[in-house]
């Protein structure tokens, strides 16, 4: 996972997997920069092949967190496995997605 | 090649031992007649193996039980089989509720997408100490 800053936006690069050992780590990031007070953050899940029941349940807490604090969360391109997973769990109603960064960060 | 192939794993209830076993599965299901080229089939596959897994190690044992857990994958030119037996506490799979997906959750999503991915799902407690659980998904026909 990687996290790097384009004008005030933060980016979370996800490696292959959002998966249970990866969950609660994604969970701490944003709790860390909802503690600074950085609150605009995209997920970028351009390299994510799989994610699991854990990694959904990361990112709603992450997105519930992040709007707590008047902020927001945009995922950016996902998997055919991840969007397929999104729409049979309905959360592609809740979070807002993109087909990549830039898309994203416009 | 003759079938069922019939592969048996004893492995410790250990969350890092996840993604070597999902792999594992997936190389497995690969080879499985039919399967081959049903990518998305083998993604529900994988993900229902990765879900059950993860459920006995979190539920079934808890965060400091590392107890064992013994899997057999069955691949038949008609089903694919996962059996897991546990030793840890019950964990009635029908007991546990449908997701309100009107107010996503962080959690409780794992058996209900065990049951969308596998055609029978079928929990025994054997003996008050053994966790049986047997998921089986019948390989659909592949698209021409």
């Amino acid at each position: 996972m990687q996290i790097v800053e384009v004008n005030g936006v933060h980016i979370i690069a996800m490696s292959e997997r959002l998966d249970v050992p990866v969950a609660p780590v994604l969970r701490e990031a944003i709790k860390n920069l909802v503690e600074q007070n950085y609150t605009r953050v995209i997920i970028d899940l351009s390299k994510t092949k799989f994610i699991d029941s854990s990694g959904c349940g990361a990112l709603v807490a992450s997105l519930r967190s992040l709007i707590r604090s008047k902020g927001d969360m945009k995922i950016a391109g996902p998997s055919p496995q991840a969007k397929s997973l999104f729409e049979l769990t309905r959360l592609h109603r809740v979070f807002e997605i993109y087909g990549n960064v830039d898309q994203a960060l416009a | 090649m003759n079938y069922p192939k019939i592969v048996k794993i004893e492995t410790q209830a250990d969350q890092h031992f996840l993604r070597p076993l999902n792999s594992l599965v997936r190389a497995l299901l690969l080879l499985a007649p039919g399967l081959g080229k049903q990518t998305a089939v083998v993604n529900d596959l994988e993900l229902a193996f990765n879900e059950a897994y993860a459920n006995i190690v979190e539920h079934a044992y808890g965060a400091t039980n590392k107890g064992p857990i013994i899997i057999e994958i069955t691949l038949s030119e008609e089903a694919v089989e996962f059996k897991f037996e546990d030793f840890g506490k019950e964990f009635d799979y029908s007991l546990v509720p449908e997701p309100n997906f009107e107010r996503p959750a962080n959690g409780g999503l794992g058996v209900w997408l065990i049951r969308r991915f596998m055609d029978e799902c079928v929990y025994s407690r054997e003996n008050g100490k053994k966790n049986v659980l047997r998921l089986i998904k019948k390989i659909p026909a592949a698209d021409l």
